[in-house]
């Protein structure tokens, strides 16, 4: 299958990552042409960068026609793994750039900033009239919608390069070009609160990056090279090296002893960047983590065993957290913790079982929740949104807020409730397929003991789920309805948009399950080994 | 003087594990994103002193590879001084104590 792996670094590289070619010359466009631009031309520009996005989509989808090969000399793989994940990644981009734009979320993020009280060295306002921006879409002065579009493709173009790379060296390099642009995505609501959680995330993903190239240079010491073909297990050096290395990915999805930024970064980000956080990075690191197990070498038991044991408290701590959990910020990452846990299972079962079965389940588990979690961001964009106060008062994004959202919005709430059925995995949405394959492929595997306490908690997220749906249909508000009425502002539509594009999405995958499950069986029949 | 590659692994093993202390243990934000410095410069010292090891089987280029690790390194002080100089400013502090309020 190894076809091409003599060709070097000729024509045939550049065409194997065209996907990551259009991703940076996309962004280096925008983010260059933005300051030539006025300020209502700027605001279009991530309507571009998702333009770019869905041409880099198109491009993956010819290098992955052109069969499976790898690149720069045996450094990038462009196969079938390569392809499902650019397609997710590249797909969670889209939707996450779309509902970014009009800036409209930035913009009453960064107006705040301008103006509230705790600012006292920022720019001197100028135009103060925040009503006249919401009604023409405008951003004021301090938001940049060119670099918003410009990072989310910069780290889109990392998250691709995670699940190509056949490198160790390849792989540190994708993961700090996909997690250094969101850094000061999450820290650009300049706010105390997104200050905060930017310099925990920054510092604890600086200090995974550094145990994570620790762990390279341990493993560059015994096998003499960064493949990942190289490494062989062969003695306790290369076991610590590995487990150090596989650290800093966990870090990225959240695995337990990991996982403390991510409630604060997703309660801090703008929608639309915890949308391509919980979304993109966690697809795009679960990319690297199943190439590893594809061209690694066999995985001792004790690998096994070191991933079943993140697996269980990452369940639990997840959905033990989210259950009375009442920001929907925090509530979506504990969540999306609880969600890495059962994406563990199917790593557990690829390391147990032939790479493909376990991987073909985490793939299509990742494809259902990609989806789902987007949506889930988009109507916490649509809630704290939602009022004419300041969208970071006290409040704005507690779960309460959801209460009498059907009355308001009847399709809306639809599309939410399909969403969290997804997430808690029912019939007839996508997530319920997804479930069902990481489930498979653990009994297989033979793990029966992670599947029960996974099974258990699938039960603990359909509470806090089905909470979510009831209040969403319950009635507006017993006291002082009518003034809460009053206060409800119509959502910006993009939002509105996108969370109803992928409902459908997730229904009809749901309802056609081959769709969902087909060109991921095929795709991993072409992969190089 | 020829120094022995295995003593230097084990100085590069040790600073690592000092900086890993800091990162845990210093209050201040900006010493703790000195010790993640330290860190990768321990596996920079690491990748360096392969070069001179005797005993592979393939030479390796260590120094090659610690040249990405610099070059990462560097990146991630432009994006790091950046977020923490945003902090001062909003927080008038770097001490850990004076900024967790996420939480409540």
């Amino acid at each position: 299958m190894n076809g091409a792996v003599g060709s070097g670094m000729g024509w045939l590289s550049s065409v194997g990552v065209l996907p990551e070619i259009v991703l940076i010359g996309t962004a280096l466009f925008v983010m260059s042409t933005e300051m030539l631009l006025g300020r209502r031309q700027a605001s279009r520009l991530p309507m571009l960068g998702a333009l770019g996005a869905i041409l880099a989509l198109l491009a993956a989808g010819h290098t992955y026609r052109a069969g499976p090969y790898s690149v720069f000399l045996g450094a990038i793989a462009v196969d079938g793994w390569t392809a499902v994940m650019r397609g997710i990644v590249i797909g969670a981009g889209v939707l996450a750039l779309i509902s970014g734009h009009h800036s409209h979320p930035l913009a009453a993020w960064a107006s705040r900033a301008t103006k509230g009280e705790e600012e006292k060295e920022c720019e001197p306002e100028r135009d103060g009239g925040s009503g006249r921006e919401e009604e023409s879409f405008l951003p004021p002065e301090g938001t940049a919608p060119g670099e918003f579009t410009g990072l989310i493709l910069l780290s889109l173009a990392g998250l691709t390069f995670l699940a190509a790379s056949r490198d160790l060296l390849i792989t540190v390099i994708a993961l700090e070009l996909a997690s250094l642009p969101l850094y000061p995505l999450v820290v650009r609501a300049r706010t105390r609160a997104g200050v905060e959680a930017g310099v925990k995330y920054f510092l604890m993903g600086a200090t995974a990056s550094a145990v994570m190239l620790f762990g390279l240079s341990l493993i560059v010491g015994v096998s003499g090279t960064t493949r990942y073909a190289a490494v062989r297990f062969s003695n306790t050096d290369e076991l610590l090296g590995i487990l150090l290395f596989l650290s800093g990915l966990f870090f990225k999805i959240a695995a337990v002893p990991f996982h403390a930024w991510m409630p604060d970064a997703y309660e801090a980000a703008p929608a639309p960047v915890g949308a391509f956080m919980a979304a993109a990075v966690k697809a795009g690191a679960f990319g690297a983590l199943g190439r590893i197990v594809i061209s690694g070498g066999a995985a001792p038991q004790v690998l096994t065993l070191a991933v079943i044991g993140l697996a269980a408290p990452t369940l639990f701590l997840g959905n033990g957290a989210a259950l009375f959990q009442q920001r929907l910020g925090r509530l979506w990452g504990y969540s999306s913790i609880s969600h890495t846990g059962f994406l563990l299972m199917g790593i557990a079962a690829s390391l147990q079982l032939s790479a493909t079965g376990g991987l073909v389940a985490t793939a299509v588990y990742l494809a259902a929740y990609v989806p789902a979690v987007i949506g889930g961001f988009c109507i916490l964009g649509i809630i704290e949104n939602s009022s004419p106060e300041d969208p970071l008062a006290a409040g704005k994004r507690s779960v309460d807020r959801l209460k009498g959202f059907f009355t308001r919005s009847p399709f809306l709430a639809v599309a939410f409730t399909i969403t969290l059925a997804s997430m808690a995995g029912l019939p007839p949405t996508a997530g319920f397929w997804a479930k069902l394959s990481v489930f498979k492929a653990a009994y297989e595997a033979g793990h029966i003991g992670l599947l029960l306490v996974a099974l258990f908690n699938s039960l603990m997220a359909a509470y806090y789920y089905v909470r979510m749906i009831r209040m969403t249909f319950s009635d507006p508000e017993t006291a002082g309805g009518e003034e809460k009425e009053a206060g409800w502002r119509k959502p910006p539509m993009l939002y509105g948009i996108v969370a109803g594009f992928s409902a459908i999405v997730l229904l009809a995958l749901g309802i056609f399950p081959a769709a969902l499950f087909d060109p991921i069986v095929t795709a991993m029949k072409r992969i190089v080994l | 003087m020829i120094v022995n590659a295995y003593s230097v692994e084990a100085l590069a093993a040790a600073l690592f594990c000092i900086g890993l202390a800091g990162v845990l243990i210093r209050r201040n934000l900006i010493v703790v994103f000195v010790s993640v410095e330290l860190m990768l410069n321990a596996v920079n010292l690491n990748l360096v002193a392969l070069t001179r090891r005797a005993d592979l089987l393939v030479p390796v280029e260590g120094d090659a590879v610690a040249l990405f690790v610099i070059l990462l390194a560097a990146c991630e002080v432009a994006v790091g001084l950046g977020i923490l100089v945003a902090l001062y400013r909003r927080f008038g502090s770097v001490a850990i104590e004076d900024v967790g309020r996420l939480k409540e």
